[in-house]
């Protein structure tokens, strides 16, 4: 599933990320074999805000499309 | 030989403090040669300390990424220290293995030791040491904790050359990429063995990345487009994923055996962030918080405005007791240079404060939550959750406003935000509002400033989509945002922020109203003993009236839009000096809206004149420094003219409408 379809708070495991946004969202630790869960949105509803190796990240759904995920 | 070190490490590890820590002074601020990122130098003992833009990677995508490597690359400073944040040292240690890819001596500062251990975290520092070839220094660099353990080795590593050698030992990774990485050495080796000979197994990961910036170079030297095609040979085209990838694996290894992080540790961040990104009430706190950043702002420097402008009045009543009352040094110093000085430090208090507030909210982590909650709005008009925070600004000053787009990552927002700020209606041309608008609309100059406000902002609105959808076109930049602890500002890093903003407004707009009110002082009483009708200035208003005769306006009404170009706090400054010679605040309203129209106008179209009037005003240039702050962030002449001249454009057309609309309906 894509990441933008995880529910909130459910831990998954990224498989694949589209390779437009690879290197710079590499450096942010969003690599495949990655645990990532959803904390929150945003009020507006967008952008998300993520828990990825041990850290909290900001990503819009946009790019949240472009990140293949895996619930486990 | 002079010594060279340079500091990097993510954004929000507290590298400026590290920086302040270790060479004692808040270090000599400069531009990177032909870009508008800060370039901050300083010195320990004998160590020239060079800070590094704060950064997560060393892509060449990014401009401040660029110039930190390029740094590296070409400046080849003697020692790299990178600064780690102990609460997040996974990610953090990304850049750490880009920057030992490198093969500098380095040094790792392991900062924010403090908070790591309020979150449980425990780490094995010798263990940790061990497996990335480094040494590294614990500190807790707020409460100068470990700073002069950090100075000592960093001294060592200097004169240690064995030391200094062990420190550049790469970090190997899977026998796969090793064995494609030294193939590409071998082939760099025997096809350009002169190129960045020192940095090859750097160059060899760069091109087995596909990196666009080392492959353009390499294509300019002989052989090296031959490299390029023979390593293409043997690549599967994934080498930049599984690089991350394997960086990502030798970073979970080490974590696995120097970190522990007790579970479940809920943080006070988490705590706040259930508050301030809350999906009820994240954006009315947000507002609020704004609010408040007005209102103490306003109240804060009230006071401080009021002294000053108190004792400024003593000087002059001091002057004229000592000295002749028709002198004319007498009048230079009391309207020119004293009125000059008043109007320049009249807002000293006022951005301080702001800047102030800026800081702290900055330094605690809110502004990006800020960022987080508002991104939605700005993402609509094709711009950034930080262009918000950057408008805010706009309400009190527009150069620190157009100063803080810095903080935008995509060059194409950057640009939009900083051109669209000037129609942020900014605290100086407030009272040319209020001074015609208590006068022309007595009972309603709260609506009428208020409408001025907010046409404003539909402007800015409008002005935005249209640069995001015409002129910027194409793809907005992945939105990125760290959302960090927050953290306590301390009063000593808040007032450091605060002075390196403000800084600047001191230097650059107070040297031009300063100037600017001396200029029209000496205009007024030129040539010399003339009435005000005949005068120097008069003269200059004559001139320019022509141009503004669509709009019905006086030669008075051309003057203060001229010398508001220079700065809008000298246009009342202009009328008063004009028409009263005496500025009663009273009577000054209703003799600069009688001066307003040019002669034969008739009174019924007046209202549609003046509120013409303010609406110039609030449209063109705010002010001279206004453009030399977007020349000095845009690096360009050409959005610069684009600034000013859409500004001019806009303001004219939208008052000559408002003019002929006025004089058919009333």
């Amino acid at each position: 599933m894509k990441l933008s379809e995880l529910p909130f708070n459910t831990l998954a495991k990224i498989i694949s990320i589209n390779e437009k946004i690879t290197t710079r969202i590499a450096a942010m630790g969003i690599v495949p074999g990655t645990d990532i869960k959803i904390i929150r949105a945003s009020p507006l509803g967008d952008p998300l805000e993520l828990e990825v190796k041990n850290y909290n990240l900001s990503l819009r759904k946009s790019v949240c499309k472009l990140i293949e995920v895996e619930r486990i | 030989m002079s010594k060279t070190l340079a500091l990097i490490g993510n954004p929000n590890v507290g590298k400026t403090v590290v920086f302040n820590e270790l060479t004692g002074e808040m270090g000599h601020v400069a531009n990177w040669p032909g870009v508008t990122v800060e370039k901050k130098e300083g010195k320990m003992d004998d160590i020239n300390v060079v800070d590094l833009p704060g950064v997560y990677c060393l892509s060449p995508v990014a401009i401040d990424e660029l110039i930190a490597r390029n740094f590296i690359i070409k400046d080849n400073p003697d020692v790299i220290v990178d600064i780690l944040d102990a609460t997040n040292l996974e990610r953090n240690l990304y850049l750490a293995f880009l920057l030992k890819e490198l093969e500098v001596p380095i040094v790792f500062v392991l900062n924010l030791m403090d908070a790591a251990k309020d979150r449980g975290i425990k780490i094995d520092v010798q263990k940790l040491s061990e497996l990335i070839n480094a040494p590294i220094v614990p500190t807790a660099a707020i409460k100068r904790e470990g700073i002069d353990e950090a100075r000592e080795m960093i001294k060592k590593i200097f004169e240690d050359k064995k030391l200094a050698e062990k420190s550049t030992r790469p970090i190997k990774y899977s026998k796969e990429l090793e064995d494609k990485i030294n193939q590409t050495m071998e082939i760099l080796g025997e096809y350009t063995p002169n190129f960045l000979t020192e940095k090859r197994r750097w160059v060899a990961i760069k091109i087995l990345e596909g990196d666009k910036e080392v492959q353009k170079e390499l294509t300019l030297i002989s052989n090296g487009s031959k490299v390029i095609e023979k390593v293409k040979s043997f690549c599967t085209g994934t080498e930049e994923f599984d690089l991350a990838g394997e960086r990502y694996n030798k970073i979970g290894e080490i974590i696995k055996q120097t970190y522990i992080r007790k579970k479940d540790v809920v943080t006070i961040s988490d705590i706040l962030d259930k508050v301030f990104l809350n999906k009820y009430f994240g954006i009315p706190i947000f507002l609020l918080i704004m609010w408040g950043m007005f209102e103490f702002t306003f109240r804060v420097s009230a006071p401080l405005v009021t002294l000053i402008e108190y004792l400024l009045g003593l000087a002059s009543q001091g002057f004229e007791a000592i000295w002749p009352e028709d002198a004319w040094y007498l009048s230079f110093v009391n309207d020119g240079l004293i009125g000059g000085f008043g109007a320049v430090l009249g807002f000293v208090p006022l951005i301080f404060m702001m800047y102030l507030v800026l800081s702290f909210l900055e330094d605690s982590g809110y502004l990006s939550r800020a960022a987080f909650n508002m991104d939605r709005l700005m993402y609509k008009l094709g711009l950034h959750g930080r262009s918000f925070v950057s408008m805010i600004l706009g309400f009190g000053c527009n150069i620190p406003a157009v100063m803080s787009c810095r903080a935008i990552e995509s060059e194409e927002d950057r640009l939009t935000t900083i051109l669209v700020n000037q129609n942020i209606s900014c605290g100086a041309r407030l009272p040319v509002y209020i001074l015609l608008g208590a006068f022309m609309w007595p009972g309603a100059t709260g609506t009428i400033v208020f409408s001025l406000y907010l046409l404003g902002i539909i402007i800015a609105i409008l002005m935005a989509l249209f640069f995001r959808k015409v002129i910027f076109k194409g793809e907005a930049a992945p939105f990125m945002l760290e959302l960090g602890d927050y953290r306590m500002p301390t009063a000593k890093y808040t007032g450091i922020h605060m002075w390196e903003r403000g800084r600047e407004f001191i230097k650059k707009a107070g040297l031009i109203i300063f100037t600017v009110v001396v200029v029209l002082w000496l205009l007024q009483n030129l040539p010399w003993g003339t009435n005000p009708e005949n005068s120097a200035l008069a003269f200059i208003g004559k001139l320019f009236q022509p141009l503004f005769a669509p709009l019905n306006w006086s030669w008075i009404a051309a003057v203060g839009i001229i010398f508001g170009f220079l700065a809008k706090e000298v246009v009342v400054a202009a009328f008063g000096l004009i028409l009263a010679g005496e500025e009663g605040p009273e009577g000054l309203g209703s003799l600069v809206v009688g001066a307003l129209p040019a002669v034969g106008i008739a009174a019924a179209a007046l209202p549609a004149l003046v509120y013409g009037y303010l609406v110039f005003v609030l449209l063109y240039t705010p002010c001279v420094a206004h453009l030399g702050a977007v020349y000095k962030e845009t690096g360009s002449k050409k959005w610069t003219l684009v600034s000013a001249t859409y500004g001019i454009a806009l303001g004219y057309i939208l008052a000559l409408i408002i003019n002929l609309i006025g004089g058919v309906y009333f």
